[in-house]
């Protein structure tokens, strides 16, 4: 089975006293709430929960670039963030805290995730982390990590997203593949959700560019416990970036 | 842009049923027993078995705590949700199983999801005085990129048709009614029907508010989550729509009556970071549908301190 951990950020009363235009959000954590009862009901286990000024950056920093997530989201196998979000001109994921520890923002040019630790999947129910313009800007993060799920435009919060959480739970404990339980949990298909899943291929999936969809991870990966989880591809061994996303 | 001028935008982008009626009905939604829930997913698995020649007569029930879940042979899954009577049919494809030969024109897409419609006898699933109307095609696509930065076309791996449910002239908002999601060759990935029934019992026939004052209060709604910030919502809010109609809650949640709301999509936009909202505010004096609340974080123990 999984080990999970979960950060959810609902005000932003200190970002904006520092001057970030940012506003508070309403159901953070009925999404929070609900892929971790989701996932507990189910047998995983919940490392950590944090929530609002608990959530730091540097829990998704790499401990190699002053970070320390070694500690925390590197030493889960799958990670749930909600916060606002957006991407850098080269492609990296932003993402703002409620505090600076050490800073407020996080950005991915500073993640390497799943090398000598755990992380396979993270899933940031935030705005625009992905640049589909630009998806490699990402592939730094995937160190062994499996599947980036993320938005490539906005991802709305409104009471007809509220259950978005224990939908994605439901998905990857009842063995959808993890691809297909974030674009489908977090899609009504009403609301302007923008879901995006990106992963890491080898040269056998590259293929000369004649993609072998079937030996990627996004239609291969599993939560533990609910069917085939690929091994890790270490960096090295890296050919390829693919991405699947839901658009309308 | 002021204020007054964000509520006049906000006003003129009013969707649903324009103009918006000065007076409509709040109606009364059908609450089902357990009995009844497992009676209407038989039917809906025997109507989509048989529409597609499915496997799905072997059928493995397991009653949770807020929905029924119901495995079938080859992965094929239900689930049913005890609050809203909605269900969902999964029947088990990988996602990059099937996919689509090329991408298609979206005319021809919609026209495939239509005929599948047809096949599904969707449309039978409304009463008199109701209707469901195509609302929107989504496509979910895949793509890759090497080292070197060469990109490969996009690849159609699904097709979602999502569907709207009226009752009367006003649309029911919210998640799609239905959602049909189609694979290459139109074969049926997965069938999702989220509608509440009405009983047909008119509760109140209500005067509506006109949509500037909706305007004003998804305004306020939005000044709120912006608190103390230093720039004017207005500077930054971008409007896209305000929909009048009713409104259906999320699939687990209970809810008594359909009635009139206006729900407003906006988005903040040109600052660090990306926000985006759908706000709902009652379109009448009295709220007849209470609003679920923001959740706040379960206590745990305090994180470690430097």
């Amino acid at each position: 089975m999984a080990t999970f951990g979960v950060e959810g950020i609902r005000y932003f009363s200190n970002a904006r006293a520092a001057g970030i235009s940012v506003s508070d959000l309403t159901y953070t954590f009925n999404r929070c709430n609900g892929f971790d009862s989701k996932l507990q009901s189910a047998g995983h286990t919940r490392a950590f929960y944090f929530a609002n000024t608990n959530c730091w950056e540097t829990d998704i920093r790499d401990s190699d670039r002053g970070g320390d997530d070694v500690h925390w989201v590197d030493n889960v196998d799958i990670f749930w963030i909600e916060t606002h979000g957006n991407h850098t001109t080269d492609g990296q994921a932003v993402m703002v805290y409620d505090t600076p520890h050490t800073n407020w923002f996080t950005y991915s040019g500073q993640w390497e995730l799943g090398e000598n630790w755990n992380a396979e999947w993270i899933m940031a129910y935030s705005c625009s982390t992905v640049d589909r313009n630009n998806v490699s800007g990402l592939w730094n993060i995937f160190a062994g990590m499996h599947i980036y799920c993320g938005a490539w435009d906005s991802m709305y919060d409104g009471t007809t997203t509220d259950e978005c959480g224990e939908d994605v739970g439901d998905n990857l404990t009842d063995g959808d593949t993890i691809s297909e339980s974030w674009i489908d949990g977090v899609s009504d298909w009403w609301v302007d959700n923008h879901p995006i899943t990106v992963c890491v291929g080898d040269a056998a999936t590259w293929n000369g560019g004649n993609i072998q969809w079937d030996r990627s991870y996004l239609n291969r990966d599993h939560l533990w416990g609910h069917g085939n989880v690929d091994p890790d591809l270490p960096p090295a061994q890296q050919a390829c970036i693919l991405w699947r996303w839901a658009e309308g | 842009m002021n204020d007054k001028m964000l509520i006049e935008q906000m006003t003129s982008s009013v969707e649903g049923v324009p103009p918006v009626p000065p007076r409509a009905e709040v109606i009364a939604v059908r609450q089902h027993s357990l009995d009844e829930l497992e009676q209407r997913a038989r039917s809906f698995l025997d109507a989509t078995g048989e529409a597609f020649s499915l496997p799905l007569n072997h059928r493995d029930w397991v009653v949770q705590n807020d929905q029924t879940l119901i495995r079938m042979p080859f992965g094929a899954r239900a689930v049913v949700y005890h609050a809203s009577g909605a269900m969902k049919l999964v029947i088990g494809l990988k996602p990059m199983e099937l996919i689509f030969n090329k991408l298609e024109e979206r005319e021809k897409l919609v026209e495939l999801v239509k005929e599948t419609a047809e096949r599904l006898k969707l449309y039978d699933l409304v009463k008199q005085n109701e209707t469901l109307r195509f609302e929107r095609l989504w496509q979910i696509k895949a793509a890759a990129a090497d080292r070197k930065s060469q990109t490969v076309e996009p690849v159609l791996c699904r097709v979602v048709g999502a569907y709207r449910h009226f009752v009367g002239e006003l649309p029911v908002w919210g998640a799609a009614s239905v959602a049909v999601k189609l694979a290459g060759e139109g074969v049926l990935d997965s069938l999702t029907v989220q509608m509440r029934e009405s009983t047909g019992e008119v509760i109140d026939r209500v005067e509506i508010l006109r949509p500037e004052q909706a305007a004003r209060q998804v305004f306020l709604q939005l000044s709120r989550l912006m608190g103390q910030s230093k720039i004017p919502v207005s500077e930054v809010a971008k409007p896209r729509t305000l929909r009048f109609g009713y409104l259906s809650l999320p699939k687990r949640k209970t809810q008594r009556v359909l009635a009139p709301v206006y729900i407003a999509e906006i988005e903040i936009e040109g600052q660090e970071v990306s926000q985006a909202y759908v706000l709902v505010t009652p379109a009448t004096e009295k709220t007849y549908l209470p609003l679920p609340n923001g959740s706040e974080a379960p206590p745990t123990p305090l994180r470690r301190t430097e």
